[in-house]
């Protein structure tokens, strides 16, 4: 797999749209896994990231950073593979929580991933179980600093290392599929197994 | 030439203060739910970040869906007197004003109708519903202005109220001005009326499908859209103003007060909301032109 290639050279119009970028960041109101627990907190008065100018939305299209919150299923991979692919470019995607880093204590589970970061390029990742809104917000405003020096640019990753990607999703992927019943077909755009659904 | 800068002036103006309302209308919000909320530029932020990402196109349709909603906003913003100045002159320009604001949310319902999400369609047509309830009691408020004064010209309503604040339609008419502002609540799209948008229950409806450049249009347009419903009302009820500065400081308070009612109310459900619409400011209106009419 290539490393992502940092350019040094940006010019003024980069540094722009980025300030732009960075200070209107809007998270994917989708929450995936225990960690969800913790956005509340941190988006009212208590900690309150609209300062920031980090709030929720209600769809992928709309969404700039795509927050997987906790442990990941095998069939919640599925679907956020599918928002991921949705969300229009530039998009950043926060790991949180230690089951996205390692596993964490679903580390030997059968159904569950144990990094994510095999099966979508993460940008920034928070460990704990569960991380405090201080580390949720501290992870927002480093991104918004990697936003800022242009670092933060998975998204790039994932075009460039499609097949690796696509690799390993087919690779776990392949455990949905119901035993039985029909013939095992493993698409993720499938749209016959969405109108099942 | 000098009418095409006008034109053009008149609408980077009415896009600059409607996206510095919705900003400082964020800030409201946040101080009264105890946050310290974003800066009161946060709305220009937004928009100059949608406009930098990529978007998603469906057809045709969408594209000129989109650009028509905005353009049709901009449109009825240039029959709109702001403080003395109007862009095209007319002697009637509140009929014309009445029509062509329907032609931007029309706009949006092609545009999102086009692309094909269902939450979407669900959403404009609760838009659509929502406008029926509102145009009515809202055209009774007219109806009743217009009687009086004799004339169907915005700048000659708000002339008329000159002097005195006792003679603005405001302490003249009560009632109506009651009346105007449930409708401009339900206009604006603000809390209890916001069943088009609803962001947990239809995931934000027309904006569904709406990313990047699309997006920025929509924010634009809502933007134009406070501009030109203060404004009428200002004109309306307000007396306009003799400068450009009381007049935007006339209609950042209207918009103030339609803050303060979405920062604390819930949500009504569609037919909730138009059966309110059609009952108690309806009443009010027809009651202010019964005695209107009596007078």
């Amino acid at each position: 797999m290539q490393e992502l290639k940092v350019e040094k050279k940006r010019s003024c119009i980069d540094n722009v749209i980025d300030f732009f970028r960075q200070r209107s960041i809007w998270m994917l109101h989708y929450c995936t896994g225990c960690g969800a627990v913790e956005l509340p907190p941190s988006m009212t008065s208590r900690w309150d990231m609209e300062r920031f100018g980090i709030g929720p939305m209600a769809t992928p299209r709309q969404a700039d950073v795509l927050l997987v919150t906790g442990y990941v299923s095998l069939k919640t991979l599925k679907r956020i593979i599918r928002t991921y692919e949705q969300m229009p470019e530039p998009k950043w995607v926060l790991a949180f929580g230690s089951c996205t880093v390692n596993g964490g204590i679903y580390w030997d589970s059968y159904n569950t991933i144990t990094n994510l970061a095999e099966y979508i390029p993460v940008d920034i990742t928070v460990s704990g179980c569960m991380p405090r809104p201080e580390a949720v917000m501290d992870a927002l405003q480093t991104l918004m600093k990697m936003i800022q020096s242009g670092e933060a640019g998975a998204y790039k990753k994932y075009k460039e290392n499609y097949e690796y990607y696509k690799a390993n999703q087919d690779r776990v992927l392949k455990k949905t599929v119901p035993i039985l019943g029909q013939t095992p077909k493993n698409d993720l755009e499938g749209k016959n197994e969405d109108a099942k659904e | 030439m000098m009418a095409v800068l006008r034109v053009f002036l008149f609408s980077l103006f009415a896009i600059f203060i409607g996206l510095l309302f919705m900003g400082i209308g964020r800030k409201v919000i946040a101080r009264i739910q105890l946050r310290y909320g974003p800066p009161f530029y946060q709305a220009f932020l937004d928009v100059g970040k949608l406009f930098s990402r990529k978007s998603i196109t469906h057809n045709f349709v969408m594209d000129l869906g989109m650009v028509m909603s905005l353009g049709g906003l901009l449109a009825t913003m240039l029959f709109v007197p702001i403080a003395g100045h109007v862009a095209i002159k007319t002697s009637t320009n509140l009929i014309v004003i009445m029509y062509l604001m329907a032609i931007g949310y029309l706009g949006m319902a092609m545009a999102v109708a086009a692309s094909g999400n269902p939450n979407a369609t669900i959403g404009v047509s609760r838009a659509l519903t929502m406008m029926l309830g509102y145009e009515v009691p809202f055209f009774t408020v007219m109806l009743g202005l217009i009687i009086v004064n004799g004339t169907s010209s915005l700048e000659l309503i708000s002339q008329s109220q000159a002097g005195s604040i006792l003679n603005w339609n405001m302490i003249r008419f009560p009632l109506s001005f009651i009346a105007a502002e449930i409708a401009l609540q339900a206009m604006m799209g603000e809390k209890p009326f916001d069943a088009m948008i609803a962001p947990a229950e239809i995931a934000s409806g027309p904006m569904v499908e709406l990313s990047g450049k699309y997006l920025g249009l929509a924010f634009l347009t809502h933007a134009v859209s406070i501009f030109v419903e203060t404004a009428i009302i200002v004109n309306l009820f307000m007396g306009g103003a003799s400068n450009i500065f009381t007049f935007v400081l006339k209609q950042f308070e209207i918009y103030l007060i339609t803050v303060f009612i979405e920062a604390v109310f819930p949500r009504f459900r569609i037919e909730q909301a138009v059966k309110f619409l059609w009952t108690v400011p309806m009443g009010i209106a027809v009651l202010q032109l019964i005695l209107i009419l009596l007078k």
